[in-house]
C-alpha cells in the first residue's frame, strides 16, 4: 500500500492547499476587525478538513464502495431528523454540544457515492426508463428533503451533480434534457427573457434530435405544467427566498434588503480594481459593509483586497481543480472512481460558479458557500472529504492497473 | 431508448470502463467556458466599471462631516452687537443603524415625543447613503440631551450635532436684520451655490448679504464602518476647516435706532435717518415689529396666521415697503421743480382764501381761514396748499414728472435690502392708463400736494431729505458700512452711486431757506419746536388717509449749515406732522448731535412762561384799559 503514495496525484492537493491558504487569508481579513475568534475556529475547521482529506485519501476504494449505501442511508436519516430538531439560525444544523453539522452538506457527498455506485453497476442500463426512475428516486429523495429544510441553494447542487454524473455514464443527452427541462423552466419562470431563451433552445433541441411527435407533445405538456406551477411554488417559498430571487432580478430596488448585500459586494469587488486595495486594506471589508461576509460573500474580500489579479487567480485555481478532476476521471479505470471524480468535480464547479456568480451579481443570491473559502465546518468537511476521496481514487489508478483488480 | 442499445459506463464484455471522449471534451469545454464567464465578469466589475465602484466605496466608507461655518455677525456703526451666534444641538441619526435596531426607534420616540410617521419621514430624508446621518430633532433641550446620553449604549446610531443659531443681544429693527432658516426647494434658484436644506438668510440683511455672511463650509473626512462607527481620519484626504462668514458693520446707530423705536412706541409708523454726505442709514425703524427670534424656529401655522392677520401688519417693513402719500413734505420737490423748470419765479404769488374752487369742487387749504397772499417762502413755511394746486396746474403733468423724478421718488433707492418698494410717481402715461384719459386738473391738484397718486416710502422721504441737505445730490442709501473678513475691513460691494438732481444752487438755496423758516419763521408749522442751539430745516406733512386718521409726516435735516443727519418720520394716524412726527425727529437729531433734551425742555418752559407772561401782561393792560374806559 505504500507504493501508491509515490504515485500520488499531486495537482489536486497542491491546488487544494493554495485555495485553502487563500481562503484562510480572506476569512482572516473579513473577521479580524469584527470577531477574530472566527478565524481561529476556521483554522480548526481547516485542520479537521485536512485530517479528513488525508483519511479519505487513504481509504481503500473497496471500503468506500461497500459502505456507500450505509452512508447514504445514514445521511438520509440525518436529513429527516434535521427537519424536526434542526437548530441554528435557519434550522439546518444538527449537533451535540459544540459540534454542529449541516446534514445537507453531507448529503451532497452521499448522493455522489450512491449515484456512482448505482451507475457503475453492470445491471444498470440508463437506456431503460425504470433505471432512470430508480436513479431519479435515489437522487430525488435527498433533493426533496433538502428543499424541505428549506435550503434552496444546496438542494440545487443535487440534480446538477446527478445530471453531470449520468451524462458521464452515458445517459443520452435527450433524456438528460427531457428530465432536466421542467426544472430549468421552473427556475427560469420568473424571468421572461431567460424563459424564452430556454424554451427556444428546447424546441430547437427537440427538432434536432428527431424526437417522436407523441413524446414531444407529452414533454411539452410536462414542461408547460411545470412552468405554470412555478409561480404557485414561488408563492410557497419562504419570504427570504422570494426576496433573494427578486433581489437578483433588481438589486437596486431595495438597497437595504437582500439587494443591499449584492450592491455592497459588487462595490467591494469593483473597487478592488486591478491590484486590489491590499490585504486588510479593503474599506468595504474592514468597514463591515457586507453582513456575513466571511460566509457566503467571502469572495468579495479577495476581489476587494487582492483585486482582479487575486480574484482571477482564485477562479483559475478553482477551475483548475475542476478540470483536473474531470481529466482524472478519464484516466482511472474503475467506473465507480471515475464517477465519483466527476461527481466531486461537478459539485465543486457548480458551487464555485453559483457562489462567485452570486457575489459578482450574475447569479441569484442562493446562500451557497464557496468551497474551501467560506467560513464554516460542514462545507469544509464535505469539500475536503470529496477532494480527499477523489485524490485517493485517482492516486490508486496505477495500483489497480498493475494488480489488475477489477471492481464489482 | 429508441436505439435499443444498452447504455452503461461499463463495457460488459470486458468489465472495464467505457468512456466517451466527446463527453470528456464537452465537460472540459464547459468548465473552461464557465471559468471564462467568471473572469469576464470580474473584468467587467474590476476593470471596466471600477471607477464607479471605487467612487461608491469611497462614499460608503467616508463619512463627510460637514462643519458649518460660523455665520458672520452684524454690528452697529459703533461696534454694538446686533446679531450674534449661539450653539444649538440637533439630534442626528444613521438611518441604516436605526432601522436595524427597532429598540432605538421606540426609545427615541418615547424620549422625543415625536410622531412615528414623522420620525420615519425624517429617517427617509437620505442624503448620500444609508450611513449618512439625518436630522431627527432640532434644538434639543439639555434635559433631553442628558436623557439620550444616559441611554446611549442602548440606542445606537444617534449622535448630536452642533448647529449655529442666531441670537439678538440688542433686539432692534428685526425686519432689517431678517432671519435665517433652511432653504426650501422652491427658493433654491434664488441662492446660487446653495442646496435645499442649507441654512441661509431668508429675509432682510441676512438674505441680501447671505453669501458673505455664510462663509465656507468645512469638511472633515472620517472613515466609518458599516455601523457608522468612526474609525479615524481618512488618509490622503485633508480635512478642511470651515471659514467663518464675514461680519457686517452696519451703518445703523444702535442707540438712535432704539430711541426711534421707543419714540414710535405704540404707534404704527417708521423712522429713517441717513447721514447725508455718505448715504449711510443711521436709523431704519418700522413699528410694530416682531421679536427678531420669531423665525428662528419653525412657526406653527397658527402663529404664522396670527402674524399675517394682525391688523397692525407687524410683518411689513414700513421703512422700505410702507407706501404713504408724502403730503406737504412733497412741497420742496414741487417748488424746486417749479423754479428750476421756469414755471414760476420767486415773485410768483397766489392768494389763498382757504381753498380754490375748481369747477364744482372746492379744493381746501389745510388753513381754512386762508393764508392771504402767498409767495414761495410762505408756501413752505406755512404749507399753503392753494399755492401748489395752482403751481401743479401751471406745471402740467409732463414738467411735473420730468423734474420730480430727479428726486428719489418713483423708483427704488437701491438700499441693500430685498423687497424694497418703489412708491408711485404719476406720469402722463400712468394717469392715462389709470383713468383712461379721463383725468382732470383735479388729479393734478391732488398730486401737487403729495396726495392721491403720489406714494413714497419713508426711506425715499429720508433720501429726499438727505438730497435737500446736500443741496441737490444724494448717495445710495445703504446699511452695510464695512465688511469684516478675518481681521481686515473692506468697503461693501455696493455701487454707492452719487445721484445729481441737476437743480441749480440758487433753487436749492431758496428751498433750503424755506425749510429753515418752517422751524424758525414766526409762521412756521414747526415753529414751536425751535431749539436755539440748533438750526433744523424741516417740513411737516399730513397725508390724507381714507382708512382713518391722517398720517403725520416730518422730513428734516440738521444742522442747517453743515447737515449731518437727514430724517423722515411717518406716524400712521398721527393727525398732524407738527405734533406727532416732528418731535420724534427733533429728539433724534438732538440725540445724534449730542444735545440734551433737558436744556430744550427748560428753554421751552421759558418761552412758554414768557408767552404766558406776555399774555398775562396784555390781559392786565387790557383790563386797565377797560376799567379806564368804563370810568370815563
Amino acid at each position: 500500500m505504500r507504493k501508491h503514495l509515490r504515485e500520488d496525484e499531486w495537482i489536486i492537493p497542491s491546488l487544494t492547499l493554495l485555495l485553502l491558504g487563500l481562503g484562510a487569508v480572506a476569512v482572516y481579513s473579513a473577521t479580524s476587525s469584527t470577531d477574530p475568534s472566527l478565524f481561529t475556529r476556521q483554522l480548526i475547521y481547516i485542520g479537521i478538513g485536512v485530517f479528513l482529506y488525508i483519511g479519505a485519501t487513504l481509504t481503500p476504494e473497496r471500503l468506500t464502495y461497500a459502505f456507500t449505501f450505509i452512508i447514504y442511508g445514514l445521511v438520509m436519516v440525518l436529513l429527516v431528523v434535521v427537519l424536526f430538531i434542526g437548530t441554528g439560525p435557519t434550522g439546518r444544523w444538527l449537533g451535540v454540544g459544540a459540534f454542529h453539522i449541516q446534514p445537507s452538506e453531507l448529503a451532497k457527498l452521499a448522493v455522489i457515492l450512491a449515484v456512482a455506485h448505482l451507475l457503475s453497476d453492470k445491471r444498470i442500463d440508463l437506456a431503460k426508463w425504470r433505471h432512470v426512475v430508480l436513479l431519479a428516486i435515489v437522487a430525488g429523495a435527498p433533493f426533496a428533503l433538502i428543499i424541505l429544510e428549506p435550503d434552496l441553494g444546496t438542494s440545487l447542487v443535487v440534480p446538477v451533480i446527478v445530471g453531470v454524473m449520468a451524462y458521464w455514464a452515458g445517459l443520452p443527452l435527450l433524456v438528460l434534457v427531457v428530465v432536466s427541462s421542467p426544472l430549468a423552466v421552473m427556475l427560469a419562470s420568473s424571468n421572461p427573457f431567460t424563459l424564452t431563451v430556454i424554451i427556444g433552445l428546447l424546441i430547437l433541441f427537440a427538432y434536432w434530435s428527431g424526437i417522436r411527435i407523441s413524446l414531444a407533445v407529452v414533454w411539452g405538456i410536462v414542461v408547460g405544467v411545470a412552468g405554470s406551477l412555478a409561480p404557485v411554488m414561488l408563492s410557497k417559498l419562504h419570504p427570504y427566498q422570494r426576496e433573494r430571487l427578486t433581489a437578483f432580478l433588481d438589486p437596486e430596488a431595495d438597497p437595504l434588503g437582500s439587494g443591499y448585500q449584492l450592491i455592497q459586494s459588487k462595490v467591494a469587488i469593483g473597487s478592488g480594481r486591478f491590484w486590489g486595495k491590499g490585504l486588510l486594506e479593503g474599506s468595504q471589508t474592514q468597514g463591515g459593509f457586507l453582513p456575513e461576509q466571511h460566509t457566503d460573500f467571502i469572495f468579495s474580500v479577495i476581489g476587494e483586497e487582492l483585486g482582479f489579479v487575486g480574484a482571477t487567480i482564485a477562479v483559475i485555481l478553482f477551475w483548475g481543480l475542476v478540470i483536473r478532476l474531470i481529466w482524472l476521471a478519464r484516466r482511472v479505470e474503475s467506473p465507480y472512481a471515475s464517477l465519483i471524480l466527476i461527481g466531486v468535480a461537478s459539485m465543486l464547479g457548480f458551487q464555485v460558479l453559483v457562489n462567485i456568480g452570486m457575489v459578482t451579481g450574475i447569479m441569484p443570491v442562493t446562500g451557497l458557500p464557496l468551497p474551501l473559502f467560506s467560513y464554516g465546518g460542514s462545507s469544509m468537511i464535505t469539500t475536503m472529504l470529496g477532494l480527499g476521496l477523489a485524490t485517493g481514487l485517482a492516486s490508486r489508478r496505477r495500483v489497480h492497473s498493475l494488480s489488475g483488480i477489477s471492481h464489482v | 431508448m429508441d436505439s435499443g442499445e444498452t447504455c452503461t459506463l461499463i463495457d460488459r464484455t470486458k468489465g472495464t470502463v467505457r468512456f466517451d471522449p466527446n463527453r470528456l471534451n464537452a465537460l472540459i469545454l464547459i468548465s473552461v467556458l464557465l471559468c471564462l464567464v467568471l473572469i469576464f465578469r470580474l473584468a467587467r466589475l474590476q476593470l471596466v466599471h471600477s471607477d464607479l465602484y471605487l467612487r461608491q466605496s469611497q462614499t460608503n466608507r467616508v463619512r463627510v462631516l460637514e462643519e458649518p461655518p460660523l455665520r458672520g455677525l452684524m454690528l452697529d456703526r459703533h461696534g454694538n452687537l446686533l446679531v450674534d451666534n449661539y450653539p444649538s444641538y440637533t439630534l442626528m441619526g444613521v438611518p441604516r443603524v436605526i432601522r436595524q435596531n427597532p429598540g432605538t426607534r421606540d426609545t427615541l420616540l418615547a424620549i422625543t415625543g415625536l410622531d412615528s410617521v414623522e420620525f420615519e419621514k425624517r429617517l427617509d430624508k437620505i442624503k448620500g447613503n444609508w450611513y449618512t446621518p439625518v436630522r431627527l430633532l432640532r434644538d434639543v433641550s439639555f434635559e433631553m440631551m442628558a436623557t439620550i446620553e444616559e441611554r446611549r449604549a442602548r440606542i445606537p446610531g444617534v449622535h448630536f450635532r452642533v448647529e449655529v443659531k442666531r441670537a439678538y443681544p440688542n433686539p432692534v429693527t428685526s425686519h432689517t436684520l431678517g432671519h435665517i432658516g433652511e432653504l426650501k426647494k422652491e427658493r433654491v434658484s434664488e441662492y446660487p451655490g446653495f442646496q435645499e436644506g442649507d441654512v441661509v438668510g431668508l429675509a432682510g440683511l441676512e438674505q441680501r448679504w447671505n453669501p458673505l455672511l455664510t462663509g465656507q463650509r468645512g469638511y472633515e473626512y472620517l472613515e466609518v464602518d458599516a455601523k457608522g462607527r468612526i474609525i479615524g481620519p481618512v488618509a490622503g484626504m485633508e480635512s478642511q476647516p470651515p471659514t467663518p462668514g464675514s461680519d457686517l458693520i452696519l451703518s445703523l446707530d444702535l442707540e438712535l435706532q432704539q430711541l426711534a423705536e421707543t419714540l414710535l412706541d405704540s404707534a404704527s409708523g417708521s423712522v429713517v435717518a441717513i447721514e447725508p454726505s455718505t448715504g449711510e442709514v443711521l436709523v431704519l425703524a418700522s413699528v410694530p415689529d416682531y421679536p427678531p427670534e420669531t423665525f428662528a424656529n419653525a412657526l406653527s401655522p397658527q402663529e404664522w396666521k396670527a402674524l399675517q392677520d394682525d391688523p397692525r401688519k407687524p410683518l411689513l417693513h414700513r421703512a422700505i415697503q410702507g407706501m404713504y402719500p408724502p403730503g406737504s413734505t412733497f412741497k420742496m420737490a414741487m417748488l424746486s421743480s417749479g423754479l428750476q423748470s421756469g414755471t414760476i419765479d420767486t415773485d410768483w404769488t397766489v392768494v389763498c382764501n382757504g381753498g380754490y374752487q375748481l369747477g364744482r369742487r372746492f379744493f381746501r387749504c389745510w388753513k381754512h381761514a386762508g393764508h392771504g397772499e402767498v409767495d414761495q417762502r410762505l408756501s413752505i413755511e406755512s404749507s399753503c396748499d392753494v399755492f401748489y394746486y395752482l403751481l401743479g396746474r401751471k406745471m402740467g403733468i409732463d414738467t411735473f414728472h420730468e423734474y420730480i423724478s430727479r428726486w428719489p421718488f418713483g423708483s427704488v433707492t437701491g438700499i441693500d435690502l430685498p423687497h424694497e418698494k418703489a412708491g408711485l410717481l404719476p406720469s402722463r402715461e400712468s394717469l392715462d392708463r389709470q383713468y383712461g384719459g379721463g383725468w382732470t386738473d383735479g388729479h393734478l391738484f391732488n398730486i401737487a400736494i403729495g396726495q392721491g397718486d403720489v406714494l413714497a416710502t419713508p426711506l425715499q422721504l429720508a433720501t429726499f431729505a438727505a438730497a435737500l441737505a446736500n443741496g441737490g445730490w444724494w448717495i445710495d442709501p445703504h446699511l452695510v458700512k464695512q465688511v469684516k473678513t478675518g481681521d481686515e475691513y473692506f468697503p461693501p460691494d455696493l455701487p454707492l452711486e452719487r445721484h445729481e438732481t441737476g437743480f441749480s444752487a440758487e433753487v436749492m438755496r431758496i428751498v433750503r431757506d424755506d425749510m429753515l423758516a418752517v422751524t424758525e419763521g414766526s409762521r412756521g408749522t414747526a415753529h414751536w419746536l425751535h431749539d436755539p442751539r440748533l438750526q433744523v430745516a424741516g417740513k411737516t406733512g399730513t397725508s390724507q388717509n381714507p382708512h382713518g386718521e391722517d398720517h403725520a409726516l416730518f422730513v428734516a435735516f440738521a444742522p442747517f449749515e453743515d447737515p449731518q443727519i437727514a430724517v423722515a418720520v411717518v406716524v400712521e394716524h398721527g393727525k398732524h406732522g407738527s405734533t406727532a412726527a416732528a418731535p420724534i425727529a427733533y429728539k433724534l437729531i438732538r440725540k445724534y448731535l449730542g444735545l440734551d433734551e433737558e436744556t430744550w425742555q427748560q428753554y421751552r418752559w421759558t418761552v412758554l412762561r414768557e408767552a404766558a407772561n406776555r399774555q398775562a401782561a396784555a390781559e392786565r393792560e387790557q383790563a386797565v384799559q377797560d376799567s379806564l374806559e368804563n370810568q370815563e
